[in-house]
């Protein structure tokens, strides 16, 4: 098969300790990989190693369907077709411009074509008028955001991130998360990302993988992925919107979840017995009054917080006094709805939306 | 784009204050070396004949004062031209080991015998130097020796040799070494109330800051204090400014020498007596030869003195500033040169390679690494002896003639300040090193280009490290003293010339030039003290 990337049989050992277990996997050209799982589990050495910062003990690499051969010197021309964000931005002490520049010149462009490059990455991760800026001197999104720029500007086949939007202001996660989708689907670029946050792997991925204790314990689709996360790995994960509750098959070929508290919730899969769901934030929609929808699933509720991220609003919702629902719109709709705290309001999501988890 | 225009300005600056340097260490023919002893250095009588001379002949003199023997040593090496020193003894072996030619009696001034003025060894209104130092002895009375070979204390040996005492050297003794100048000497009798044998010039010069002492013994004919001019042999030596040293010597004894060195006053007295033409007193003194000398002088062909010749006035304002622009220029090439060299090895050092380099390889760095760190602390005077044992005319580069000259001064900073620059260079590499090296290696550059961004990202530490050089470099005083003879218009520095002042006892001008030295500290450490903030502001 012709993968993008492939990771064979790869060890990785530190002065006696093993940070990586005998690790494969593949992604496919313009796939899109998100790793998740635990501190400590070998996320960051991974991709160090998929960036050819670190050599594996044992095992190979193989990227374009050619073998990383480590004893070449010249290592920096298969480097320069990768491009990494790493968890804590690293940035030079000169301006927003000269550091997204830096990929570029080392590759000997022209002035140019550098400023034509710098400008469009800029633009896509929403920093246009920072090019004079001192690069130490931004906050931590915006200095992440340039951390993103600097790897994309030079057009990489393969990009990878460790952990991109840990600890980040929400403007600055969303501005991240919208240039990986652009980045993937329009310009089909190859991602591989660690991540802790499943909500937003589950919006943007296409594959999730968990490495736990230097070992992948699961690869696949992130539906399938999703469907099978045990409560041990959702103890690290962030995940909103998971209930627990009794299922009961109906005619159509859906289930009716009870979760308590008189609220009974529509989904499509067919399972009977104790579940555990989750309905995803973004996946609900809010209704200022009783509308005809067909949605299945239609509740009302109360807001009682409200979190600006720049151009997407997260709602906290109680409904029937008891259950919290998280909820995402975006900033237009919130506005044009008129949308205040102890507003009454009602939800809907489709039974599709509800996902089961294991 | 203005920062580097303002670099680029000062660097063609400092290379040509460089050039300037090195042009003047080679134009020796217009310069004459005269070394000569501290006691009519310090008196101030050159200052009074030797601008006659320049403006007359228009040739530069350098003058190094030394103690006697230092100064015979230092022309037996050939560093300087001529001599004007005050032991006959020394004197006669260095005319019969061959280093020396036509001594002859330039003037003369006589010794005395000072002491606290309650006399504890009773020794007041003696007509006998020896008897005096045997009443010392005896009591048990304090005496300041110079004890550093210069004709002073040759005088003071050869008086004790003559009562058969030789002095207890050693903690608590009467006797006190002190090693020092006629005027530290003075000071130091005061200071403990002791007796001393002083120059008459020096007393008259010191004698209104020394309350406690007073002159107690003086006109024994072995108090008698000659001074001679020697030539130093230009067979034995041909590089030396033969020429140029008889001018100056036939300057000196002629009638309008003579009449400069009589006409020398200080508070109404006068300092030293003419010697060369009175041949009956140069006999009397030890010069046989005194009028076939003073014949030799005229017959030789010296320079031509100059018709329109003018004395250019030069006030303490000019000389303030001629030894602050010294200074910079000395120190500011030193750290300019010394930072061409020092960033690079520095940052070499700092980095580390991605793949591991040959056990061979690593030990030379090791070693260099530990050689850095203990030159960081090398002490300047140790730089200073270096550069002289490499640069005097019998050492290895001899033949550069750079020995005194503000050449030998830059090369003694270099020395201290090369280290400096090279260790806090590697510190700050080697601190910056690891994750933008392999920030720059993972957007796409080589390791050279990575070890380029790693010394450009060092730039605050870098910057740091060449002004901790200048501050190192401009405050240094022990090695610039010993390569660059501390030579009044010429190699004398803000630190030489505090260190000469304070010896003279000119405190006022001293303290001058010491605040000058410190505003320039402060300004040094203003810039320092502004880059860390701003790299620290940056950086967190």
């Amino acid at each position: 098969m012709d993968y993008h990337v492939s990771v064979r049989e790869v060890y990785k050992e530190f002065h006696g300790i093993v940070a990586l277990k005998g690790v494969s996997f593949n992604v496919e050209r313009g796939g899109f990989l998100a790793i998740i799982g635990p501190n400590g589990a070998g996320k960051t050495t991974l991709l160090r190693i998929l960036d050819l910062l670190e050599e594996p003990t044992r095992g190979e690499i193989w990227l374009d369907g050619e073998r990383v051969n480590y004893v070449r010197h010249d290592l920096y021309l298969l480097r320069r077709r990768i491009g990494f964000v790493p968890q804590r931005p690293i940035l030079f002490n000169a301006s927003v411009f000269d550091n997204v520049a830096y990929g570029l010149r080392v590759r000997g462009l022209g002035a140019t074509e550098v400023k034509e490059r710098v400008e469009e990455a800029l633009e896509i991760v929403q920093l246009n008028g920072f090019e004079k800026r001192n690069a130490l001197k931004l906050s931590g999104g915006e200095a992440q955001r340039v951390s993103l720029a600097q790897a994309l500007v030079t057009d990489p086949h393969l990009l990878l991130l460790d952990e991109p939007t840990v600890n980040l202001d929400p403007r600055s996660t969303s501005v991240i998360e919208e240039s990986l989708i652009h980045l993937n689907r329009d310009k089909k670029m190859t991602i591989i990302m660690t991540s802790h946050d499943l909500s937003q792997v589950e919006n943007i991925a296409h594959q999730i993988a968990i490495l736990s204790g230097g070992r992948i314990v699961d690869v696949g689709g992130v539906e399938e992925m999703l469907s099978k996360i045990s409560s041990k790995v959702l103890k690290y994960m962030r995940l909103e919107n998971v209930f627990t509750g009794v299922s009961t098959v109906t005619d159509q070929g859906t289930s009716i979840v009870d979760i308590g508290d008189g609220l009974r919730i529509e989904a499509s899969f067919m399972k009977p017995g104790e579940v555990r769901i989750h309905i995803p934030p973004d996946s609900i929609t809010v209704l200022a009054e009783k509308v005809k929808t067909s949605a299945r699933n239609l509740f009302e509720g109360r807001i009682h917080q409200i979190t600006d991220y720049g151009h997407k609003i997260k709602l906290k919702i109680k409904v029937k006094d008891g259950r919290d629902f998280s909820v995402e719109i975006t900033k237009k709709s919130f506005e044009e709805m008129k949308l205040n705290l102890g507003s009454n309001i009602l939800i809907s999501f489709k039974a599709s939306s509800v996902k089961l988890l294991q | 784009m203005l920062k580097n225009a303002l670099l680029a300005v000062s660097v063609m600056i400092l290379l040509a204050a460089l050039v300037a340097h090195l042009r003047s260490a080679i134009m020796q023919e217009h310069i004459v070396t005269l070394a000569t002893t501290t006691s009519v250095y310090d008196s101030g009588l050159l200052d009074a004949v030797i601008p006659v001379f320049e403006g007359s002949f228009g040739i530069g003199v350098k003058v190094i004062p030394a103690g006697s023997g230092q100064a015979l040593e230092i022309a037996k090496r050939g560093d300087v031209d001529l001599v004007l020193v005050h032991s006959r003894d020394l004197e006669v072996k260095f005319i019969k080991d061959g280093y020396g030619v036509h001594r002859i009696g330039l003037m003369y001034n006589d010794f005395l015998i000072v002491g606290p003025c309650e006399d504890p060894a009773e020794i007041c209104g003696l007509k006998d130097a020896a008897e005096a130092l045997l009443r010392i002895a005896v009591s048990g009375s304090k005496f300041v020796s110079r004890a550093d070979m210069s004709g002073t204390h040759l005088l003071e040996l050869g008086l004790w040799r003559s009562i058969n005492i030789a002095p207890p050297s050693g903690f608590g003794s009467w006797y006190i070494e002190a090693n020092r100048g006629m005027g530290s000497v003075l000071r130091i009798a005061d200071e403990v109330g002791a007796y001393t044998i002083v120059d008459r010039a020096t007393w008259l010069s010191f004698k209104d800051q020394v309350k406690r002492l007073t002159a107690l013994v003086e006109g024994d004919p072995l108090l008698l204090n000659p001074y001679s001019l020697i030539l130093v042999n230009p067979e034995r030596n041909p590089h030396v400014n033969h020429k140029g040293a008889v001018t100056l010597a036939r300057f000196l004894v002629s009638e309008d020498g003579q009449r400069l060195i009589e006409n020398f006053k200080k508070n109404g007295e006068v300092l030293f007596k003419p010697l060369a033409q009175d041949f009956e007193s140069a006999r009397r003194m030890g010069y046989c030869n005194q009028s076939d000398e003073f014949a030799w002088y005229l017959m030789q062909e010296t320079y031509e003195e100059k018709a329109d010749s003018r004395v250019a006035q030069r006030t303490f304002l000019d000389e303030v500033l001629n030894i602050t622009v010294l200074s910079l220029q000395v120190s500011l090439s030193a750290v300019l040169i010394g930072s061409i060299i020092g960033i690079p090895v520095g940052a070499y050092l700092g980095l580390k390679r991605f793949h591991r380099k040959r056990m061979l390889v690593s030990l030379v760095e090791v070693t260099l690494k530990t050689s850095v760190n203990t030159l960081m602390g090398l002490p300047p005077v140790v730089a200073g002896l270096i550069v002289y044992l490499v640069f005097n005319r019998f050492g290895p580069l001899g033949t550069l003639s750079i020995l005194y000259t503000p050449a030998a001064m830059i090369i003694v900073q270099l020395i201290l300040v090369t280290p400096i620059i090279v260790g806090v260079t590697m510190s700050t590499v080697a601190n910056v090193e690891e994750a933008i090296r392999e920030r720059a290696l993972s957007l796409g550059a080589t390791e050279r280009q990575a070890a380029w961004t790693v010394i450009r990202e060092s730039r605050g530490g870098i910057l740091t490290a060449i002004i901790v050089a200048f501050g190192a470099a401009i405050s240094e005083v022990g090695g610039i003293m010993i390569a660059g003879g501390n030579i009044r218009w010429f190699t004398r520095t803000l630190t030489t010339a505090i260190v000469t002042e304070t010896e003279l006892g000119n405190f006022e001008s001293a303290l001058t030039l010491g605040i000058i030295l410190l505003g320039i500290s402060f300004m040094i450490n203003l810039a320092l003290t502004i880059i860390q903030v701003r790299e620290a502001k940056v950086r967190t």
